[in-house]
Parts: C-alpha cells; sequence; structure tokens
C-alpha cells in the first residue's frame, strides 16, 4: 500500500465500517451468499469429491450439455435429461414353457421437446445362469415400431448406447431400408421422426402430443431365457443436450456439483493463505520495525532475498517434483512467502507508532519489549493488517487456479481451478463452450468481487486522506 | 554528491541478497538433490542398454560382465561430476549461475539444436521481449494518463469505478483474461487467431512475416494491457494525490499559478520518481515472461520456456532463467538507487 495512516483504528470500527458502506455491505452480502453455497457441500450427505473422478458415475448426465436457463435466450424447448428408473418399468413376468420364463418391460415416455435427445442409452441387469433372448423395440406415438436389438446375449449388466452401438446401427439401417429411405440418417433423428416424415424424406420430430389423443413412446424390453433365478431390470436414460443450472463438462460432470464442492476448497485455501501469510509478515515487520538495529537488519535482509526468489517457478517446481495435494500447496506457499511486501510495509509502519508518546508512557512505567509490541503495537496494525488479508483471499483462490491450468493441481478435489483448466484443455474455447469456462470463472471472480468490494470499503478508513474530495 | 560509502553498503548488501536468492534457487530447482537422482539412474538405464545390446559384451563370463557394467557406471556418473554428493554439488551450481556460466540444458534443446541453456534462453527472449516490453509501456502510460484523470476529483464516479477495477483486475490472473479473451475475440467474433507466435505455414516475405507476427501479438497484448493498466492507474492516483496534499502545492496555488502548471511543475514532478521506479520494475519483471499467460497463448517466450523446463526437470534452464532475472532486477534496483541518490539528497544518508 503507498500511504498508511497511524491513526488508532480499532478492529471493532473497522467491522462497522464495513457493514456501514454500501460497497462493505456487498461484499459481505456475496461472500455469504458463496459461505451458504459451500455449505450445502459441508452438509451434504453425498461424497461428490468421491464421485468426481470416477467415469461410471456419471453415466446419467448428458455430455457438455447447456444450462437448461440457455433456452430462455435461445427459445424454443431442446431436449432435457428424462430418467426411467427400473421400478418405473412395467414388468410383465410369463411362464411360456415349463422351464422357459419369459420376461417384458414398458417404459413409457411424454416427448415433447423440440429436438432428439443428444443420447439414449439403455442399461441392463441381467440376472441368471443361461443365455438369455433379448429383444428391444422402440415404439413411437404414432404407433410405428423399429427393433432396435434382437440377440442372444450372455447373463450380465450392460449399457447398450444406442446412438453408437454397431448393431443397433445395422438394425435401424435394414428398418430404414425397409421404408425405402436411401440416405442413412442419425439414429436419434430416425428413432424421434414420424414413419410418414421418414417416408416422404423429410424426417420430422414427432412429439407424444402430436398425436390426438396424446400417446407416449414406448421402450420394450422382451427376455427370454430358460435360466433359474433369470431377472431382468432396465433403466432408459435420455439424455438432454441441455441440464441443470450449470451444464455439464465433457465427462458428463454437472458443473453445478463441481462448483458447490469446490466453493468450500476455495474459501479454505483463500483464506487459510492470506491468514497466514499476512500474520505471519505482519508480525515479522512489526519486529523489524519496533527492535529496531540487528533484528531489523536480518529482517530487511532476508525479506530482500524473498522478494528476488522467482515465487511462481520454484512453486511450480515444488509441486511438479512432489506432486502433492493441495494441503501440501499451502505449507509450500506459506514457506515461500514468509516475509514479503507485508513485512516491508508493515515496518515503516511501526517505524512511526514507535516514536508515538503512548509507547513513551508505557516504556516509562516499564513494561516490557515484548509486552510493548503485542498489546501496544500489534493492535494498532491489525486495521492495515485485515485489509490485507482481504485483498489477498482472491489472489490465493486465483493461485490455485493457476497451477490447475498447468496441470498441477491437486489431483483429487474438484476445484474451481481444475474446473476452469480442464475446461481450456477440454477445448472449450476453441469449439465455444461457453458455460463450461464461465461459470466456474464466474464464481471466482464473484469471491474476488466480495473482497475488493470489503477492502474498498475499509481502504476508505484507513487512507483517509487518498479520499478527500 | 553521491555517497560513496552508502553506494558501497548498498551495492554489497544486493550481492549477498543475489548470492543467497541464487542458491535457493539452485536447492530448490534441483528438487533438494532429487534432480541428481534422475540423472543418475538415467545414467545407469542408459549405459545397462547401450552394453546389452553390444554382442562382444554379451559374450563375456557372468561375473566379468557385472564388474564392466559397475565400472562404465561409475565412469558416466564421474564425468557428469555426479559422484560428489549434492551439497558440494549445490555450491558448485551456485557458482556457475553467478558467474554466468550456465551450462548444458539436461533435455531442452534450442531450435539449432544447441544444448547450450544460453543459447536456448536468447533464442526465446525476444518473443517474450517484444510482447510484454510493448505491454508494459502501453500499460504504464495508459495508466498513468488515467491515475491523472483519477487523481484530479479524487472520491468521484470514475475514480471510484476505476479504483474498484483496479482492485478487481489487480487479483485476477491476466491468463484468466485471456481464456475469456480467446472465446470472445477468437471463438466467437473470430477477429484473432488462437494463439502461436506466427501462422503455419509463416510467410516468406519478411515484412508480411512482421505483420503476421503482429497479428498474432494483439490478443495476448490486448489481455496484457487489459489486467495490467487499472492498477497502474491507482498507484499513479494515490501517488499524485499524496503530492497534491503537500505544502508547496498549496502554496502554488496561493500563488494564482493557472491549474496546468500547478500539475505539471508541483504535481507531476516530484511524482515521477516513484512512478519511475514501478515502471522499470514492472519492465525487468515482464522480460521473465507470464508462464500461464503464454502457454494458454502458445506464445513461444521465456515464460513458456521456464513451463517446459519445470516439466521436463531441467533445472540449469530454471536456474538460468532465475538467475538472469535476479541480476537485471538487482542491477536495475542499484542503478535507480545511483539515479535517486543523485537526485535526492535525502536518500544519501541511507
Amino acid at each position: 500500500m503507498i500511504s498508511m495512516s497511524s491513526a488508532p483504528i480499532s478492529i471493532k470500527s473497522v467491522f462497522h465500517e464495513i457493514m456501514h458502506s454500501k460497497s462493505g455491505f456487498a461484499g459481505v452480502a456475496i461472500l455469504i451468499f458463496i459461505i451458504l453455497t459451500s455449505l450445502i457441500a459441508v452438509v451434504s450427505p453425498e461424497n461428490i469429491v468421491e464421485k468426481w473422478n470416477d467415469p461410471q458415475a456419471w453415466l446419467d448426465k448428458p455430455r457438455l450439455a447447456a444450462p437448461e436457463w440457455t433456452t430462455l435466450f435461445t427459445g424454443g424447448n431442446p431436449a432435457k435429461t428424462i430418467i426411467v428408473n427400473s421400478q418405473d418399468f412395467k414388468k410383465d413376468v410369463q411362464q411360456i414353457q415349463p422351464n422357459v420364463t419369459k420376461i417384458e418391460l414398458r417404459a413409457r415416455v411424454v416427448y415433447d421437446y423440440d429436438t432428439p435427445p443428444s443420447e439414449l442409452n439403455i442399461m441392463l441387469k441381467i440376472a441368471g445362469e443361461a443365455r438369455v433372448l433379448l429383444t428391444i423395440k422402440w415404439v413411437r406415438p404414432d404407433g410405428s415400431t423399429v427393433e432396435l436389438l434382437r440377440e442372444v446375449t450372455e447373463p450380465k449388466s450392460k449399457t447398450i448406447f444406442t446412438y453408437i452401438d454397431r448393431e443397433v446401427a445395422a438394425n435401424v439401417q435394414a428398418y430404414l431400408q425397409k421404408l425405402g429411405v436411401a440416405d442413412s440418417l442419425p439414429i436419434g433423428v430416425t428413432l424421434f421422426s414420424s414413419e410418414k416424415s421418414l417416408i416422404e424424406g423429410a424426417p420430422k420430430l414427432i412429439k407424444s402430443h402430436d398425436v390426438k389423443p396424446s400417446r407416449p413412446y414406448e421402450l420394450i424390453v422382451e427376455a427370454t431365457s430358460e435360466s433359474k433365478g433369470f431377472d431382468v431390470d432396465a433403466q432408459l436414460n435420455l439424455l438432454g443436450v441441455v441440464y441443470g443450472l450449470c451444464g455439464t463438462d465433457n465427462l458428463r460432470r454437472d458443473i453445478f456439483l463441481g462448483i458447490v464442492w469446490g466453493a468450500p476448497i476455495a474459501l479454505a485455501f483463500g483464506l487459510v493463505a492470506a491468514f497466514v501469510v499476512t500474520l505471519i509478515q505482519a508480525i515479522f515487520g512489526a519486529i523489524s520495525g519496533y527492535y529496531g538495529s540487528k533484528v531489523d537488519e536480518i529482517i530487511q535482509r532476508i525479506t530482500d532475498v524473498y522478494l528476488v526468489l522467482p515465487f511462481l517457478s520454484l512453486l511450480i517446481t515444488i509441486q511438479f517434483i512432489y506432486k502433492t495435494t493441495i494441503w501440501t500447496l499451502l505449507i509450500a506457499v506459506i514457506a515461500l512467502s514468509l516475509f514479503g511486501g507485508v513485512t516491508k510495509s508493515v515496518r515503516s509502519m511501526a517505524l512511526q507508532i514507535r516514536e508515538e508518546p503512548y509507547i513513551e508512557a508505557a516504556k516509562s512505567y516499564g513494561a516490557s519489549r515484548r509486552r510493548i509490541l503485542i498489546f501496544y503495537i500489534l493492535p494498532r496494525l491489525l486495521p492495515y493488517t485485515f485489509a490485507n488479508i482481504t485483498v489477498s483471499v482472491p489472489a490465493y483462490v486465483f493461485l490455485e487456479a493457476s497451477l490447475s491450468i498447468l496441470g498441477l493441481g491437486d489431483p483429487a478435489l474438484p476445484t474451481w481451478g481444475k474446473l476452469i483448466s480442464e475446461a481450456f484443455s477440454g477445448g472449450a474455447a476453441y469449439y465455444g463452450y461457453w458455460w463450461w469456462i464461465i461459470i466456474p470463472s464466474m464464481f471466482i471472480v464473484l469471491v474476488s468481487t466480495a473482497f475488493a468490494l470489503i477492502w474498498y470499503s475499509l481502504d476508505k478508513v484507513l487512507n483517509p486522506r487518498l479520499r478527500e474530495e | 554528491m553521491l555517497s560513496k560509502s552508502y553506494l558501497a553498503k548498498r551495492a554489497s548488501l544486493l550481492a549477498v541478497t543475489l548470492i543467497v536468492a541464487t542458491y535457493l534457487t539452485v536447492i530448490i530447482a534441483n528438487g533438494g538433490g532429487l534432480v541428481d537422482q534422475i540423472l543418475t539412474s538415467q545414467i545407469r538405464f542408459d549405459v545397462t542398454s547401450t552394453l546389452s545390446r553390444d554382442p562382444a559384451f554379451n559374450r563375456l563370463p557372468e561375473e566379468e560382465r557385472e564388474r564392466l557394467l559397475e565400472q562404465r557406471i561409475e565412469l558416466a556418473i564421474r564425468a557428469k561430476g555426479l559422484d560428489q554428493p549434492f551439497i558440494v554439488r549445490s555450491f558448485i551450481y551456485l557458482v556457475d549461475a553467478l558467474t554466468l556460466r550456465l551450462g548444458q540444458a539436461l533435455v531442452i534443446k534450442s531450435n539449432t539444436g544447441s544444448r547450450a541453456v544460453v543459447d536456448i534462453i536468447m533464442e526465446r527472449l525476444p518473443a517474450t521481449v517484444a510482447l510484454f516490453t510493448t505491454a508494459t509501456v502501453i500499460y504504464s502510460v495508459l495508466g498513468i494518463l488515467i491515475g491523472l484523470v483519477m487523481a484530479r476529483k479524487p472520491g468521484g464516479l470514475f475514480d471510484r469505478f476505476m479504483t474498484m477495477l483496479a482492485v478487481i483486475t489487480g487479483v485476477i490472473p491476466p491468463w484468466f483474461f485471456a481464456i475469456i479473451f480467446l472465446l470472445l475475440f477468437a471463438f466467437y467474433i473470430k477477429l484473432f487467431p488462437f494463439g502461436g507466435f506466427v501462422s503455419v505455414p509463416s510467410p516468406t516475405d519478411p515484412f508480411l512475416y512482421a505483420l503476421d507476427v503482429l497479428y498474432h501479438m494483439v490478443l495476448p497484448l490486448l489481455t496484457w494491457v487489459f489486467a495490467s493498466f487499472p492498477f497502474w492507474a491507482y498507484i499513479t492516483r494515490n501517488i499524485v494525490i499524496q503530492t497534491i496534499g503537500e505544502d508547496f502545492v498549496t502554496m502554488a496555488k496561493a500563488k494564482g499559478l493557472s491549474e496546468a502548471t500547478v500539475l505539471r511543475r508541483y504535481v507531476l514532478r516530484p511524482s515521477l520518481p516513484p512512478i519511475i521506479t514501478n515502471v522499470a520494475l514492472a519492465l525487468i519483471a515482464s522480460w521473465q515472461g507470464a508462464i500461464i499467460t503464454e502457454v494458454v497463448f502458445g506464445w513461444p517466450g521465456i515464460g513458456n520456456l521456464l513451463n517446459l523446463a519445470i516439466l521436463s526437470t531441467d533445472a540449469p534452464v530454471v536456474i538460468g532463467v532465475a538467475v538472469m532475472y535476479a541480476y537485471l532486477l538487482v542491477a536495475t534496483v542499484l542503478i535507480l538507487d545511483i539515479i535517486y541518490s543523485l537526485v535526492d539528497p535525502r536518500l544519501k544518508i541511507g
């Protein structure tokens, strides 16, 4: 800071000033919002951190879907995600021969979106000992049927990604040929267009409410086997092209969950780093300024060395060589910033305070040097230290993000920095997946703005001279 | 006149600072000796695989082979000087670094195929200097001008807006704007390329080549200027306002001098030294490049080199860049000291 007043301000009046200035109040309000967001993660019983890097855990989410609210601006009614759980399938078990069981599962989906889903996936759980004859059919609202699959399969769990499955592609192609359609259409378009429009060569999406009375789409899974303990369960995932509040990334992960679970990490890292670093630097500065002579000289020389050290390069080196978690990174950050700018500025403030009469008075009635330092000088430096903490919290939140951009973030945790860096390396800026970059970025900027606003309200108190009209 | 003892004291202090900072950099860049271990096992692997491809070696009896292998490995390790303990070696590294014998890189090569760290750095330096020196000049001039406007009406709407902007851009790192600008200007508006130094294939005509480099430089330049000028304006504003508060300015105003004269002669002139210090230090710092911004834009400068060097544990390159920067910084500080002690007699007493 360029100027510092040494007018006595108590830490209490600092809080008073924050809450009674517009900018301070706005900053605190934003901060409370972020804290509430992070409380969701702290309170929630779900363990998103563990789930985050497990690709199997996100199969029921679309890939690279924009947030749902974008439809407010783009108009239309693009597909949202519809999940039909196994309980919602109508199950019909028939004993067609003494040993042979036929299970029929039916799922009904009312579908009124303007676009086909981005993916149509069927998750099957087949129990039993012998092989199973499996037939999967898709019935449109106009009553036409497409056979997706007819095969003999082992009794095990599997997921059929219909849009990219080879068998399904062959079956759908055969269906189109039977209709006399020459060109090959995407499977999604074929499954969600009326048969009439396909024959006419101008595929048009058919909605449940296009027919009177309205009818849903229907998925029929038929499985026949003579195996003992034979059972089939199915789940139908119609994945949308828009999803949730914040959209999804290229691994189908819900960005909203990443942001919520990243919030406490960002706040904890930023606050702890800012608090510890500023406090240590301030204490060294105060000791340096008040004790003077040899102690001053030593601390100032060490500070000079620290100021010359290439901070970011060394931090990257440490993080690269020891490939550590975010908390050991925190220790490295603190170790590399024990001395710094705050040491210098606090020292010059302490030099001023040292000469004031009340210190003289304290000396005269025999207060020890340590007592004067702790009870007479440090409290005077607190407002300035506090202001410095507020302005350096976002810097540390961004520091974590910076290391993530270089691929040196915490390998396990979903941090905001990692969201942005994954978006960048995933080519979000090159393909225009703006939500993937902009939304996590907005949260980091929001935190920065909150602390900047608080600092601004403090700066008015600490440097009144710079605010005069 | 210039006090020699003051200057000598400052110079020796800076020298000590330089030595200690360089030594710490040497230790950390070598991972506290970890890089030496990596090198040793690399040599062991190389020698073993070379020898095992030699038919004559394979015909030797088992014991003979073992003996020969150990002998060769020991020779190779001694040839690289790795037989000494790291503490001893760290001091050798330190002396080499301080005497600017930057040595050979472990992994990285220059485009001409040279392994000399000096060649590698010198090859990358022009790109960084071109980009960041231009940016520093633009944002400091812009910042000073805006800072003067802010100082004219402290607490006014423009002042408050710029202060807020300064604090926000002050904590947001430039690479963040880089990503946003890429999305905005390269993807949506399609005005500028996504990064790189020149188009591929590059134009052969020197003029067109320069133009192409300039075209690629616009977006990084814009990013750096946008990220830096508000804070710069804020610093200038604070310095100027402090000067305006001085008695001699009130005195000049009382004499009835025009506002322009007061601003130029009584406010700007005494404000200039701290502003110049800041500009000089920022200029030196800019030659270190910006690791992440350069990575994001694929700009082939020192920052990108540092990233590459760190990710391939190429300690000599990391140390080389750090030492050159430390020398530049220390030299700048010393020069500024000399200038100030010439200009401002109060400083001589130190």
